[in-house]
């Protein structure tokens, strides 16, 4: 395949998983994702594989009522895609109350799914906003 | 690099370049890369606007750094703009070892001629200052 035919696909694919985050489908979301996931909240500890990244997803997911993550900037080259965001979260039905710049950096697989998914943030601002757990327990 | 598109390649090198001025703590350097209008986002502090300004805040962090090594984990152009993901090592007092490991993603976007004109920081703020990092607002 074409360099230009992967990055399209792999684009294609993260704006999928990103579409999945806005219609709170974790199914459809870890659809998305390899069995040998590794997912970084930078700088907290990586959580790898579907089981325990679905925790996360899932935990995240149930928690919300609403969210859009708005893409500033979403291109890709050779097998990675950085997406520059600004994460609009809402937590208790009022709007949104936490608005998080956001860059995720992901990697794809040969098959296209992705392989890994490192988000930078600041943490503070997070948690300060009702934000969940990104970490097992 | 590997740019076909020449601008691409050229805004890539214009990036490279100013991150090389920080790995030689030559705050000079960095700014020979920039437009006089640049401005220079740390999400999510305030954001700091014009190259004297952002001269000033680089060289004031730069002082208070013995090395700096910044290793691009990625890096790559698309139409005005380029990514960067990095692993930022700091020594700040000489001791040899690096102080800080600080992973961190900055966007560049780059003016018509390839300088820089805006620079938006995306790492964990409590992380750099818990960890020496000097103030980053003016």
């Amino acid at each position: 395949m074409p360099e230009a035919e992967i990055v399209a696909r792999n684009v294609a694919k993260v704006r999928e998983f990103i579409d999945c985050w806005e219609a709170l489908d974790c199914d459809h979301a870890m659809r998305c994702l390899s069995d040998d996931i590794v997912y970084i909240n930078q700088p907290l500890a990586p959580v790898v594989g579907q089981h325990d990244v679905r925790k996360i997803v899932d935990g995240i997911i149930k928690l919300s009522t609403g969210v859009h993550w708005e893409l500033r900037n979403c291109f890709g080259h050779g097998n990675v895609v950085v997406t520059e965001r600004l994460d609009l979260w809402d937590f208790d039905g009022k709007g949104w109350g936490l608005k998080l710049p956001c860059i995720g950096m992901f990697n794809l697989n040969e098959e296209g799914q992705i392989c890994g998914w490192r988000d930078y943030f600041d943490n503070q601002m997070w948690f300060a906003n009702g934000g969940p757990t990104l970490h097992l327990d | 690099m590997n740019n076909s598109d020449p601008r691409l390649a050229r805004n890539e090198a214009t990036v490279r370049a100013f991150l090389d001025g920080w790995n030689n703590r030559d705050a000079d350097a960095c700014m020979e890369q920039a437009t006089e209008d640049m401005s220079y986002l740390n999400q999510p502090l305030a954001i700091i606007k014009g190259k004297e300004n952002v001269r000033t805040m680089i060289a004031s962090i730069l002082t208070q750094a013995d090395r700096v090594a910044f290793e691009l984990v990625n890096c790559f152009a698309h139409e005005n703009k380029v990514i960067t993901e990095r692993v930022d090592r700091w020594d700040w007092s000489g001791s040899g070892q690096w102080e800080m490991e600080l992973k961190v993603c900055g966007m560049f976007e780059l003016s018509v001629n390839g300088k820089i004109i805006e620079w938006r920081e995306y790492y964990d703020n409590a992380y750099w200052t818990n960890n020496g990092g000097p103030s980053l607002e003016l």
